[in-house]
């Protein structure tokens, strides 16, 4: 058994010990089954996002991949034909921040299974706990939303998020990207550090000596390292061994930080240590525009559905950012995040609407939400855009998803029928009937 | 005493925070028995289950439009519940109690015509004649009339679009907001505001201790709900970053 193998084995049982006694909740929406055969979605109006729009258009997608788009599509023999008249084809829609799959019910602490003890857990892997049959989930993607990055919270260093594909048995079937980045919540300048519980952010260490226990991990990290290059008979440690591939570069550090200061300390540490940053949330980035540009640093807007954070800020100011990135030219995608976590997944697209209604221009509005998130996420070999190669990840609306009516009419993941029912769906059916049986 | 009399004698409406079918109709009930109607059942998002005997007794609804999953009770709380509540005659309107939500409730609105497609000008009134008529205050605001107050809005696009935005605000025929005189003293406040800081660090005078900390967001928008105490202090959840969402 190769060493990666065991390290994994040992992370997955020390996080099953952890794992939240789930109440006796399992959505009964059936996954898709594995597409066995070709799918031509005809006369469609083709939104590749990477591209511009085609209209009477033709997508093929087979054993999962879309193998043909365009308007003059030969259609594969043996192939279900699928006639759209008229209606839009869209990349799944893609929520680069939550905690879905990781959470039930936010009151209900049995339920919640995104935050390890302890202050340092680089070696936490969200992905074993994400919970395919969360009732969330199905909520979610029946507005689109088909891809998200379940990620943890809490400490200093929460753990490693994953790419999930909203559709899957296990957690298994659901993983794009296992181990996708490492997650930091930069801790607060002011002296104290930010508030638990009530109305705080999630409590990590007071500003110094939280930059302080960073700084002490990594270089612990790197002792690390060259204790086990000198012998390998050196005691193995899960957390050290974690850390090694952030070191390396080749996995990114995902840093949660919304003032200005606590943005540019980031920015700093990250150079100093040789990490590949993305931030996260954001509010104060729009001042520091010249440094993320310049270093190339992408984020992942923490929602336009905020308050202005000081009084003195513009009513606009959470509306407006997104233009204000662009406009800079810093690389950027769109969380819904904001404040609700899993249950309010679905108004992912809104938030982008929103930032529409300040500046941003419609497509970019729609990438932000789609190919941008998989870009940021190293992703977008897989998805993010109707592209040949890409996953058949993509459904099919009425409208366009930023407009709140538009419906959701089918989706597929990786090519296979996802079923667009929900609990809220068959709710509403129930005392559909209810009132039927009364007249 | 002399409120709850008021209450017997139809004086003074009750408007009752509510959840839960069985919690809805116990009230209705207890209400019946005493030949009060009730003013409005506020959140309400089991609303859906009952509005049958919501109708029938008079009551009407004040919902969120799409808030679930937050506790135990809320987590049969479907989107579809303004619209089969309308279905069935309930007078239905869209709220929240949380500040940033409540800046944006037109959005909400349009989730009406969404999750079970209510007609956009009967969603329209979900967020402006029927919350009127819910407080009983429709004789003077909620739709364009002659007659009413001069209060009203004027949209860039579509008012139920999140990507439209609010250009201008009026009350009573007063302006209070636009957008375009906002932007325009924004550069003369900041220069106002540079202005004051430069004059702050040339006293010399000390700067914030390092005791002192800057307020959290939730903080500088303060409000309080004395229906919604239920002790979840200790379960400030994940991306909650507001102080409560019930």
């Amino acid at each position: 058994m190769s060493h990666a193998s065991i390290l994994r084995r040992v992370l997955t049982v020390m996080l099953l010990a952890g794992a939240w006694t789930r109440c006796a909740l399992a959505h009964p929406q059936i996954p898709g089954p594995p597409q066995t055969r070709p799918i031509a979605l005809v006369h469609a109006v083709l939104h590749p996002v990477s591209g511009p729009v085609i209209d009477q258009g033709t997508l093929v997608f087979d054993q999962g991949r879309i193998v043909a788009i365009g308007r003059d599509v030969a259609i594969p023999e043996g192939a279900e034909v699928i006639d759209l008249a008229g209606q839009h084809v869209y990349p799944g829609l893609f929520e680069p921040l939550s905690d879905l799959g990781l959470i039930e019910i936010n009151s209900i602490r049995a339920t919640i299974d995104y935050q390890e003890t302890g202050q340092l857990n680089p070696n936490v892997r969200a992905a074993v706990a994400v919970n395919p049959d969360s009732e969330l989930i199905p909520v979610a993607r029946s507005n689109g939303v088909l891809l998200a990055l379940a990620a943890p919270t809490g400490g200093l260093m929460s753990g490693r998020s994953a790419v999930i594909q909203l559709d899957g048995w296990t957690w298994e079937d659901m993983v794009l990207r296992g181990d996708t980045a490492l997650h930091i919540q930069w801790p607060a300048p002011a002296a104290g550090g930010t508030r638990g519980g009530r109305g705080g952010q999630p409590a990590s260490a007071a500003g110094p000596q939280g930059i302080e226990a960073l700084r002490r991990a990594f270089a612990d990290a790197r002792a690390y390292r060259a204790a086990r290059q000198a012998d390998p008979s050196f005691p193995r440690d899960a957390r050290w061994e974690s850390l090694q591939d952030v070191l390396e570069g080749k996995l990114p550090v995902i840093i949660h930080a919304d003032q200005w200061r606590q943005i540019t300390s980031a920015v700093a540490f990250a150079r100093q240590e040789g990490l590949r940053m993305i931030l996260v949330g954001g509010y104060d980035a729009p001042q520091c525009a010249a440094l993320l540009k310049e270093l190339d640093i992408p984020v992942i807007v923490g929602g336009t559905y905020r308050l202005p954070r000081r009084r003195g800020d513009a009513y606009d100011a959470a509306y407006a950012l997104p233009a204000e990135l662009h406009r800079a030219g810093v690389r950027f995608c769109i969380s819904g995040r904001a404040r609700f976590g899993a249950s309010q997944v679905r108004n992912l697209p809104y938030h982008a609407a929103v930032a529409v209604g300040f500046g941003l221009p419609a497509e970019e509005a729609l990438k932000a939400i789609t190919l941008y998130p998989a870009q940021i996420l190293g992703v977008a070999d897989r998805v993010g855009s109707l592209e040949v190669g890409k996953d058949a990840t993509l459904f099919i609306a009425d409208g366009d998803p930023l407009d709140t009516p538009t419906q959701v009419l089918s989706a597929w993941i990786r090519g296979r029928k996802v079923d667009l029912n929900d609990r809220h769906k068959t709710l509403y059916r129930k005392y559909e009937a209810k009132y039927s049986q009364q007249r | 005493m002399e409120a709850l009399v008021e209450v017997l004698r139809q004086q003074r409406w009750v408007h009752c925070h509510s959840y839960r079918q069985d919690e809805i109709l116990a009230l209705i009930r207890v209400f019946d028995d005493f030949g009060v109607t009730i003013g409005s059942l506020q959140h309400i998002l089991e609303g859906y289950k009952v509005a049958d005997a919501m109708a029938r007794h008079g009551a009407t609804g004040s919902s969120f439009a799409d808030w679930w999953a937050y506790k135990i009770e809320v987590f049969d709380a479907i989107p579809y519940n303004g619209a089969l509540m309308h279905r069935q005659g309930v007078i239905v309107s869209f709220n929240s109690d949380d500040q940033e939500l409540g800046r944006h409730l037109n959005h909400e609105a349009a989730k009406a015509i969404k999750y079970g497609g209510v007609p956009r000008e009967e969603a329209l009134k979900f967020v402006t004649l029927n919350p009127a008529r819910q407080l009983r205050i429709d004789r003077w605001v909620g739709s364009l009339e002659v007659g009413k107050d001069a209060d009203f809005v004027i949209w860039s696009g579509d008012p139920l679009a999140p990507r439209s935005r609010c250009e201008q605000t009026w009350i009573d025929g007063r302006k209070y907001f636009d957008r375009e005189e906002d932007l325009r003293l924004r550069a003369t406040q900041a220069q106002m505001r540079a202005t004051l800081i430069r004059k702050v660090l040339q006293s010399g005078q000390a700067m914030q201790p390092a005791s002192e900390r800057q307020p959290e967001e939730w903080e500088l928008w303060p409000r309080h709900d004395e229906a919604c105490h239920d002790g979840d202090e200790e379960h400030a959840g994940h991306f909650i970053q507001d102080h409560k969402h019930d």
